[in-house]
This record gives structure tokens, C-alpha cells and sequence, in this order.
């Protein structure tokens, strides 16, 4: 697969916002893989191969590798017997977008990853599969507000708790095993994090992180986002919060930021792979926060709905 | 009443009491959280975060586009 894929050009994006939102981008795409642009009523997940003009080469939904492989073999003989225009020419200026949730990505801010995974009572057990991952960002003026005021040993800051709540509401969700939904805001019970300055050696200033968060709902809050649920789902999680972070005077970001967050969950929603568990007993369960790798900049999955005002929404 | 109870058994096992975090656990923690290289294979293909990027190196490759759509990202939360 990885050698096939080599003679692509391989890319990933999020097909909900492509097979229903009226952006240039997402029209073009439905009119080349589906000859019209119309906002699609099935799903359109799959593998897709196109030029970059957008002809389209071939096309499957299947989690078979043998399928998937065959499909991009045949798409390479398309793409052979093509002349040498249709294979120089360029993507059309009709599939820019006008929007995407990236144009929000904080340059100068703090970009996260999150990992979550169902957890036993010790660490030093072998670690459960699946884990799944997400992104948080905070602006540069957010990851300022992280900061104590003074940056010397033993000064602490309770960090306000709008920031922390978009911890609890959009990164300690049970989305382990599948997409879930985001807490409301009034769902959000406790967030504490306070940073203390451990340590500092030059421009490196290490700080000290602990928290709380505990969030429930009985699922009947509406707005939560766009995807409404057929059903109220109760659900909760609460996590207990340690880590540390580096923060460098000098280059004004940090260096290092690791916070892991336990707790318990109870509920479930619609997709997130919970429904044969007893609903109202608690399970283990487990977040990391990382810095992400530089050039990640897929958004979160919720910074939709951050309310920051930094955060560009569709049509502003 | 015995099929309720088989069937129930393995359900029943697995809820527990939250495990602790303190800063000695702390280290171990965070390694038994983070993806293990198996989990982090699909990080070497060098998949474009986006159609858009997608498109625009294809054009300049000069090779075709192969795009990987799921209900949630699929380099995120899906």
C-alpha cells in the first residue's frame, strides 16, 4: 500500500463538510465525483482517485486493503491513457475554498494533539486498542493566559475557566472508539488547572500542572452542534489533571507541554462504539496532551463551536 | 437467570475504581497513553492535510490525486 500509494499524490480531509456544505470547494468536489453539486444525502466516505483537474480515476468505500489496492492499480491504468495535457494540467480555481476551519490554525499559539484510550488501574498494564486522536488550539493570546504573571519559582496562576472548559467540553470526550458529541457549556461542572512555576534555568521556565474536570449531561441540551442526536444520551467524564510544560522566554512558545488527564466515564452516544456496555457504571478512561507536530494543522474537531473570537466562521 | 448472569459477567468485570495520577505515576502514564508505533504507522505516508493540498501538489507532481474521505477527519478524530 505504501509503495502504491507513492505513485499518488496522497491526501486525507473530512467528507461531512465535503458532501453538504454549499463552500466552491465542496460543490466542485460533488460535481466531479457525482455530477452535480447538489449537497449529498448518503455518505461519500471512501477513497477517491482524481487528477488534479479533476477527472475522476476511480472510486470505492471499503476497508478491504485488496480491494483498495486493486482499485488504485486500475486508476493508474486510467491515468496512464491519458494524454499529456489532462495529466499537466492544474487544479481549476473553482475548487478553492472560500472557508475552512485551518484558516483559524494559531500560528503563534499552542497546537495539540490529544490522544485518548480506555485505561485499567495501572500503567503498567499492556495499553488497550484503539487510541484516537484530536487537536486542540489555543491563540496566542490564550497560551499567555495559560502563564502566571510572574515567571519565577513558586508563582502559580488558577487559569481562567473558560479556557479550561474547552479542555472539558471538546478533548475529555469519549470518542475512543468512535465520533461522539461535545459537552455543552452547561454541562461543564468543574475545571480547574492551575500552572506553577517549578523551576527556571535561563529562558526556560518549567511549569507545574494540575486540575479537575467533570463534565454530565442527561443529552438534552440542544446546540451542542450541528450533528443532533435522535436519542438524550446521559453521559459523563471527570479526570483528574498532571503535567508539565516548558515555556521559553526567548522564542515566546513552548518548548514542551504534556498533560495527561484520568478519570471515569459513564454513557454513550450515538457512534461511539458503547453500546453494549452497562450504561450508568463508570469505566477508566485516559487523555494525553502533547504538542503536535510541526505542519499539523488539522482543526480540531469541535472549533466550531469554541466561540472565540479568533476563529474564523464560515461567511465572516 | 445463569444466561442473564454469563451474559452480563464480562460487563460487569470491567467497570472499576478511577486509576490514580500523581507526579510518580506521571511518566508512565503519559508513555502507556501515547500511540504506539504501530498506531502511528499511518504517519508515513506523507498524506496532504486537505483536498485543496491534495489537488495543488497533484498538479504540480504531475500525478494523480488519492483522497481518503471519512466522517471525521481521518489524520484527527474519526
Amino acid at each position: 500500500m505504501i509503495e502504491l500509494a507513492a505513485r499518488f499524490v496522497p491526501a486525507a480531509d473530512e467528507v461531512w463538510r465535503l458532501q453538504r456544505d454549499d463552500d466552491p470547494e465542496c460543490r466542485w468536489f460533488r460535481q466531479v465525483v457525482r455530477g452535480a453539486p447538489d449537497p449529498s444525502r448518503g455518505t461519500m466516505q471512501g477513497t477517491y482517485m482524481l487528477t488534479a483537474s479533476g477527472a475522476l480515476l476511480g472510486r470505492l468505500n471499503s476497508t478491504n486493503p485488496e480491494h483498495v489496492l486493486r482499485a488504485m492499480e486500475t486508476a493508474l491504468g486510467r491515468w496512464e491513457a491519458l494524454d499529456e495535457g489532462a495529466r499537466a494540467a492544474a487544479a481549476p480555481a473553482a475548487a478553492a475554498p472560500r472557508h475552512r476551519w485551518e484558516d483559524s490554525y494559531p500560528e503563534a499559539g499552542l497546537v495539540l494533539e490529544r490522544f485518548a484510550r480506555d485505561v485499567g488501574v495501572s500503567p503498567d498494564q499492556a495499553p488497550s486498542h484503539p487510541v484516537n486522536s484530536d487537536a486542540v488550539w489555543f491563540s496566542a493570546d490564550e497560551l499567555r493566559r495559560l502563564l502566571p504573571e510572574r515567571l519565577a519559582v513558586g508563582a502559580a496562576r488558577d487559569v481562567e475557566e473558560a479556557l479550561v472548559a474547552r479542555l472539558a467540553r471538546f478533548a475529555f470526550v469519549d470518542n475512543v472508539r468512535g465520533q461522539t458529541l461535545p459537552f455543552a457549556a452547561t454541562a461543564v461542572e468543574v475545571a480547574r488547572l492551575r500552572a506553577e512555576v517549578a523551576t527556571v534555568e535561563g529562558d526556560l521556565v518549567r511549569l507545574q500542572l494540575t486540575g479537575t474536570t467533570r463534565a454530565a449531561t442527561d443529552g438534552t441540551e440542544p446546540g451542542e452542534d450541528y450533528w443532533q442526536p435522535k436519542r438524550a444520551w446521559p453521559r459523563s467524564v471527570q479526570t483528574q489533571l498532571h503535567g508539565s510544560a516548558t515555556w521559553n522566554v526567548a522564542r515566546a512558545r513552548f518548548d514542551a507541554f504534556d498533560v495527561v488527564a484520568l478519570g471515569s466515564r459513564t454513557g454513550r452516544t450515538t457512534f461511539n462504539g458503547r453500546s453494549r456496555e452497562l450504561s450508568t457504571l463508570p469505566f477508566g478512561i485516559g487523555f494525553l496532551l502533547r504538542l503536535a507536530p510541526a505542519g499539523y494543522r488539522v482543526a480540531p474537531t469541535y472549533v466550531n463551536l469554541y466561540g472565540a473570537p479568533w476563529v474564523k466562521m464560515p461567511g465572516r | 437467570m445463569l444466561t442473564l448472569a454469563l451474559c452480563l459477567a464480562p460487563l460487569a468485570a470491567a467497570p472499576q475504581d478511577p486509576p490514580r495520577l500523581d507526579a510518580a505515576a506521571f511518566d508512565a502514564w503519559r508513555r502507556h497513553l501515547a500511540p504506539v508505533e504501530a498506531e502511528e504507522r499511518w504517519r508515513e505516508i506523507p498524506w496532504r492535510q486537505s483536498l485543496g493540498e491534495g489537488l495543488r501538489d497533484a498538479g504540480r507532481a504531475q500525478r494523480p490525486l488519492l483522497l481518503w474521505l471519512m466522517n471525521g477527519h481521518p489524520l484527527g478524530c474519526t
